[in-house]
C-alpha cells in the first residue's frame, strides 16, 4: 500500500466519529424540543385520544431513558430506519430519497456554474492583474459575495421571467414535459433518452435556481483562484517552465493553475456548505421540488422526524464532500501530508 | 560549406550595451546598464557580483525572460549572430530551452512539485519537437522512446537507478539530485549556452563539487558555452576560462580569470579578493565598507566611487569609460586611463 | 521552529499605526503598557486612508446605525401603520412614500429604516457574543493546551460537520421563532470561528520572548493572558468580527425571510422581501428595495473588514 493510499484510508477512520457524533447530535436534537413533541405534532391534529398518544409516545420511544432511545434509534438508523412521517403518513427515508435527485440535480449545476464562472474568471484576472478584466471581475466578486442568495434570486425573477418572460419562475419541468424517469436528474434523464426538448425545457428551469445558488460560490471561487494564481505565476517554477521554452499558455495552465487549484480545491470544499444551506433558500424560492423546500415545509408543520433526518443528512454530505475533497487533494498535490 | 565554416567563426553569444530596466513606485530600477560581453563556443564565462548587482537580471534579459513591468530598453544580444531582440515571441520560444538553457539557483523551487520529474524532463523535447506531444505520445513506441531518452539524460548528470526515479517527484529527492535534475533539462535539447544562475549556492559544499564538475563534464563532451552567475570567487576561479566582474548594474572587469584573480585592477575586485580567505595565506579579511548603491538613484559619476579607497574627486562626477587592454582585458575605472 | 520564529517576527513588524507599539520594546508588561497600542485608534484610521472603499463603507455604516438608534426621529410614518386604502403605493422620490407601499399600505421606507435595528442589532450582538466565547476559551485551550484542548477540538469538529446555516434553521426549528433564539442559534455556533484563530494564535504567541519574560516575572497566567497575549492577537480577531458581522446579518435576513427569524410583528428586511414575494409581478419595489437596503449594509460591512484586513493583519488571507 503506498503512503498516499494509507492517508487516505486514515482520514476516512478519522471521519466517521464525527459523522457518529452528527447522527448522535441529530438525535438529540428532537429532543431538546421544549414540551412533548408528541403534544406539539398533535397539538393542531385534534381528536386523539390519550390512547393514541401513548401508543404514538412509545413509537418515538419517549416512554423510555434518553440512552435505551439513542441506542434503539442508532440501531433503526442502521437498518436503514430513518422514522415515520406522521405528517406526510409515510416513512422519512421514502421522503428524503424521492427529494435528493432533485436537490442533487441544482446543487451539482450550481456547483457547474461556479466553477465555470469562478476558475476562468480568477485565471484571467491573476494572469492580467490590474486589468479592466480583473477590476471589473474582483469588483463583481465581491459584490457575489455580499448578496444574499435570496434577493439575487427575486431579482432574477422579476428581470428574466416577469420583465423579459425568457425563463420560467418556478418548478423543475413543464407539465408532461418530464422524462422517462431513470436516474431522477432530469437532465441526464433526457440524455439517455436523447429526449432534447424535455433537456431544454429542464435547463431553462434550472437556469435560475443554479445561478442563484452558485453566484456567491463562484465569487469565492474566483477570490481564491485570483490570489493563487498570481502566487503561483510568481514561482521560480513558472519562470523555468518559460526557460524551457514551453508556451504561455501551457505555462499558466499546466504550471501555474495546477498548482493554484490546491487552494481552490480546499475552497470549494467548504463552500459546499454554503451551497447546502443556500440549497432551502432557493429551493422555496424557486418552488424547487428538492430536500431544502420540504424541509422548510417540515419544519411549519413541525414534522420533527423528518426535519431531523434532513438536518443529519445535509450534516453527512457535508462531511462526506470534504472527505472528497481531502482525498482529491492528495492526487493534485504529492507533497500533501493529509 | 562557407555557411557552416562562418557560424563556427561566429561567437555564441555576442552581447552589447544591454540595458534591462524595471520601473517600480520608487522610481526606475537600472538593473542593467549597459553591458558588453562575448561568449565563445565552448567557453565558461563567470559573471560575478555581490547580490544586487545585476547578475541574474543580465542572464534573464539574455533569454528575454524579464518579468513584467521590467524591460529591455537597449542593446543587442546576437546569439550565432542573429539579432534575438529582433525575434518574435514565438521564435524566442524556439531558443528558450532548445539553444539556451537555464539552470536557476533553487531548485526545490525550481522543479514543478507537481509533476513527476520524468514528465519535466521530457516536457522540454516535447515543447521543441525532439519527442511527440499529445496525443501521439501516447502510442506505445512512442513512450517507449520517451522513456529511453529520458533514462539516457538521468544517467547522463548521473542519478542512479533512474528507471525507478523518473516516476518520483521532485519532494522525493536531495537538493543535489534535484539540481542534477535541472541540468539534466537543461541539458535534454543539446543547448549551444547554458546559463546559470547561481547553481550552487543552495546546495552543500561536497554538493557542490560534484555539480560543478557534472558542468565541466557536460562543457567537454558537447562543447556547450556557460554562463555561470556566482557571488562565489572561489568556484569562479577553479571552473571557468573567463570573468567578468559586475557591479551596480555594469561589468567594471572583465579577463581570463587568471588574469583577473592574479592581477586584479578595478578596486572593486581588489576588494572581493581581499574579503575572501585564500589558503595558505594569512592576509586579514577586509570587508568592503559600505553597500551596493542604490539602482534607481546613480550618482553620474563612477558607481563605485563611494566605496572605493582610491577614488579621487572626479570619479564621483564623471563616469569612467571601458578601457580595453591588451590580452583580451578590460576595466572600467579612472584609475587605468 | 523556524515557521515560529518567523511568524513572531511578522508579528514584531506589525504595528498599530504608531510607531511606539512594537514588541520590540524591552520586557513587555514592564515599559509598555499592554493596551496602550490599541487606544491608538486615530492610528487606524489613518492607514484606511489609502482604502477609499473602507472610508465610503465607514461613513455608509455610519449612516445605518444613525437610521436604526434614531428611526422614530428618521421615519416618516409609523412602520405598523397599516393604510389599506393606498396599498402598491409605487415609489416616487418627494413623495410622502418615497419608497412606495406594501401590501398593507405601510410605507416601506420606514420599515426599512426600522428593519435596520433588527438587522444591525442581531450582527452586533452575534458577533460580540461569539467573540468572547470563541476568544476566552481559545485563550485557555490555546494557552494550557492539554484534555481541555482536545475535548473542545472534538466538539469544534463536530459542530464544523454542519453547514451554518443548516445548523442554525435546524436550531430554530426547535426553539421556535423569536429575536432571543435568533440570537442564540447564531452563537452557538459562531464562537467556533473565534475559538480557532484565537487557539492557534495563542499557540504561536505563547513561545515569545515577552511572554516568557512576563512569566518570568511571576505574572499570574490570567494576567498574561488577558495584558499580555490578547492585545497582540486582537487585531486578527477584530478583522474576522468585522467580516464576520456581514455573515450574520444576511444570515439574520435568510431566516427572516424563510420566517424562522424574529417574529412577523417586528419589521425585518428577510420578511418583508418574503411578504413582498408574492406580490411581485405587480409591485416589484415591495420585495427589492428592502433586500438592497441588506445588500448596501453587508457591502459596506465587508469593504471596512477588507480594510482592516489590509491594514491589521495582511495574514488573514480568503476563504
Amino acid at each position: 500500500m503506498t503512503r498516499t493510499q494509507v492517508q487516505i484510508i486514515e482520514r476516512i477512520l478519522a471521519a466517521i466519529p464525527i459523522m457518529l457524533g452528527v447522527v448522535i447530535l441529530a438525535f438529540l436534537f428532537m429532543r431538546m424540543i421544549p414540551g412533548d413533541p408528541v403534544d406539539i405534532m398533535m397539538g393542531e391534529a385534534g381528536g386523539v385520544t390519550h390512547e393514541e398518544m401513548a401508543s404514538l409516545r412509545a413509537q418515538f420511544d419517549l416512554d423510555k431513558s434518553l440512552p435505551v432511545q439513542l441506542v434503539l434509534y442508532l440501531g433503526r438508523l442502521f437498518k436503514g430506519d430513518m422514522g415515520y412521517s406522521l405528517q406526510r403518513a409515510r416513512p422519512v427515508k421514502e421522503i428524503i430519497l424521492e427529494a435528493v435527485p432533485a436537490t442533487v440535480e441544482l446543487a451539482l449545476f450550481s456547483l457547474l456554474f461556479a466553477l465555470i464562472l469562478g476558475i476562468p474568471l480568477g485565471i484571467a484576472s491573476a494572469r492580467y492583474q490590474n486589468s479592466i478584466v480583473d477590476r471589473i471581475g474582483m469588483a463583481t466578486s465581491f459584490l457575489g459575495i455580499s448578496m444574499p442568495g435570496f434577493w439575487l434570486g427575486i431579482i432574477g425573477i422579476i428581470v428574466f421571467s416577469l420583465g423579459l418572460g425568457w425563463l420560467p419562475t418556478s418548478g423543475r419541468i413543464t407539465y408532461g414535459m418530464a422524462p422517462k424517469s431513470i436516474t431522477g436528474l432530469m437532465t441526464l434523464d433526457a440524455l439517455i433518452t436523447a429526449n432534447t426538448g424535455a433537456l431544454k425545457d429542464a435547463l431553462r428551469y434550472l437556469a435560475l435556481p443554479a445561478v442563484t445558488m452558485g453566484a456567491g460560490v463562484a465569487a469565492v471561487v474566483a477570490r481564491v483562484t485570483r490570489s493563487s494564481m498570481l502566487e503561483a505565476l510568481k514561482t521560480d517554477y513558472v519562470l523555468f517552465a518559460k526557460a524551457k521554452g514551453v508556451p504561455d499558455r501551457t505555462v499558466t495552465i499546466k504550471h501555474a493553475l495546477r498548482n493554484a487549484l490546491i487552494p481552490t480545491v480546499t475552497v470549494v470544499g467548504l463552500q459546499v456548505g454554503t451551497l447546502l444551506g443556500g440549497n432551502m433558500i432557493v429551493e422555496t424560492i424557486f418552488g424547487w421540488p428538492g430536500l431544502g423546500r420540504i424541509v422548510v415545509d417540515a419544519i411549519f408543520s413541525r414534522d420533527y422526524p423528518l426535519v431531523q433526518a434532513a438536518v443529519m443528512v445535509y450534516a453527512l454530505t457535508f462531511v462526506v464532500i470534504n472527505l472528497a475533497t481531502d482525498i482529491f487533494y492528495t492526487y493534485l498535490n504529492p507533497k500533501m501530508t493529509l | 560549406m562557407d555557411a557552416v565554416k562562418k557560424s563556427e567563426e561566429l561567437p555564441v553569444l555576442q552581447v552589447s550595451g544591454l540595458k534591462t530596466e524595471f520601473p517600480t513606485p520608487r522610481g526606475i530600477v537600472h538593473a542593467v546598464r549597459g553591458i558588453d560581453f562575448t561568449l565563445e563556443k565552448g567557453d565558461i564565462l563567470a559573471i560575478v557580483g555581490e547580490s544586487g548587482c545585476g547578475k541574474s537580471a543580465s542572464l534573464l534579459s539574455i533569454m528575454r525572460l524579464i518579468p513584467h513591468p521590467g524591460r529591455i530598453v537597449e542593446g543587442s544580444i546576437k546569439f550565432e549572430g542573429k539579432e534575438l531582440l529582433r525575434f518574435s515571441k514565438a521564435e524566442m520560444r524556439g531558443v528558450r530551452g532548445k539553444d539556451m538553457a537555464m539552470v536557476f539557483q533553487d531548485p526545490m523551487t525550481t522543479l514543478n512539485p507537481a509533476y513527476r520529474v520524468g514528465e519535466q524532463i521530457s516536457e522540454s523535447l516535447q515543447v521543441h519537437g525532439l519527442l511527440s506531444g499529445f496525443p501521439k505520445r501516447l502510442l506505445r513506441r512512442e513512450r517507449e522512446k520517451e522513456r529511453a531518452k529520458v533514462m539516457e539524460l538521468l544517467r547522463q548528470v548521473g542519478i542512479p537507478s533512474p528507471e525507478h526515479r523518473h516516476l518520483e517527484y521532485p519532494y522525493q529527492f536531495s537538493g543535489g539530485m534535484q539540481q542534477r535534475i535541472l541540468i539534466a533539462i537543461a541539458l535534454a535539447c543539446r543547448p549551444k549556452i547554458i546559463l546559470a544562475d547561481e547553481p550552487t549556492t543552495a546546495l552543500d559544499v561536497t554538493v557542490q563539487a560534484q555539480v560543478l564538475d557534472l558542468m565541466q563534464e557536460i562543457n567537454e563532451e558537447f562543447g556547450t558555452s556557460i554562463i555561470l552567475v556566482t557571488h562565489d570567487l572561489g568556484v569562479a576561479a577553479e571552473f571557468c576560462d573567463k570573468a567578468a566582474v559586475m557591479y551596480a548594474g555594469q561589468i567594471v572587469e572583465s579577463g581570463n580569470i587568471e588574469d583577473v584573480l592574479s592581477s586584479p585592477l578595478h578596486p572593486y575586485t581588489q576588494g572581493l579578493l581581499r574579503s575572501i580567505p585564500q589558503i595558505g595565506q594569512r592576509n586579514e579579511l577586509i570587508p568592503i565598507e559600505g553597500d551596493v548603491p542604490d539602482l534607481t538613484d546613480l550618482s553620474p559619476g563612477c558607481s563605485f566611487a563611494p566605496r572605493c579607497r582610491d577614488a579621487y574627486s572626479y570619479c564621483n562626477n564623471i563616469e569612467p569609460p571601458l578601457i580595453v587592454l591588451d590580452n583580451g582585458r578590460e576595466v572600467r575605472c579612472h584609475l587605468h586611463m | 521552529m523556524s515557521v515560529n520564529a518567523e511568524h513572531v517576527d511578522s508579528l514584531k513588524r506589525r504595528s498599530l499605526g504608531s510607531d511606539t507599539y512594537t514588541l520590540d520594546t524591552p520586557v513587555p508588561g514592564i515599559s509598555r503598557r499592554p493596551w496602550s497600542g490599541f487606544r491608538n485608534i486615530s492610528g487606524i484610521l489613518f492607514k484606511l486612508k489609502n482604502h477609499p472603499g473602507a472610508i465610503v463603507g465607514g461613513f455608509v455604516i455610519l449612516a445605518y446605525v444613525i437610521c436604526a438608534v434614531f428611526a422614530p426621529y428618521i421615519a416618516p410614518h409609523s412602520p405598523g401603520e397599516v393604510a389599506l386604502a393606498k396599498r402598491f403605493v409605487p415609489p416616487v422620490i418627494g413623495s410622502i412614500n418615497p419608497l412606495g407601499t406594501d401590501q398593507l399600505g405601510r410605507d416601506i421606507l420606514s420599515r426599512i429604516i426600522y428593519g435596520a435595528r433588527v438587522s444591525i442589532l442581531v450582527g452586533v450582538l452575534t458577533v460580540a457574543i461569539s467573540m468572547v466565547i470563541g476568544v476566552g476559551l481559545g485563550l485557555i485551550a490555546g494557552y494550557y493546551q492539554g484534555s481541555f484542548d482536545k475535548i473542545m477540538s472534538r466538539f469544534t469538529d463536530l459542530l464544523l460537520a454542519f453547514p451554518y446555516l443548516i445548523f442554525v434553521i435546524g436550531a430554530m426549528s426547535v426553539l421556535g421563532p423569536g429575536f432571543w433564539n435568533l440570537i442564540l442559534a447564531l452563537c452557538f455556533k459562531g464562537w467556533v470561528e473565534f475559538y480557532r484563530l484565537s487557539r492557534a494564535e495563542v499557540m504561536s504567541q505563547k513561545a515569545s520572548e515577552y511572554v516568557e519574560a512576563a512569566r518570568a516575572l511571576g505574572r499570574t497566567d490570567g494576567a498574561i493572558m488577558i495584558s499580555e497575549i490578547l492585545p497582540n492577537i486582537i487585531h486578527s480577531i477584530l478583522v474576522l468580527g468585522t467580516l464576520r458581522m456581514g455573515n450574520m446579518i444576511v444570515m439574520e435576513s435568510s431566516l427572516s425571510f424563510l420566517g424562522l427569524g424574529v417574529p412577523p410583528s417586528i419589521p425585518a428586511w428577510g420578511s418583508m422581501v418574503s411578504d413582498g414575494r408574492r406580490y411581485m409581478l405587480n409591485a416589484w419595489w415591495v420585495a427589492t428595495l428592502p433586500g438592497l437596503a441588506l445588500v448596501v449594509l453587508v457591502l459596506a460591512i465587508n469593504l471596512v473588514g477588507e480594510g482592516l484586513r489590509d491594514v491589521l493583519d495582511p495574514r488573514l488571507k480568503e476563504n
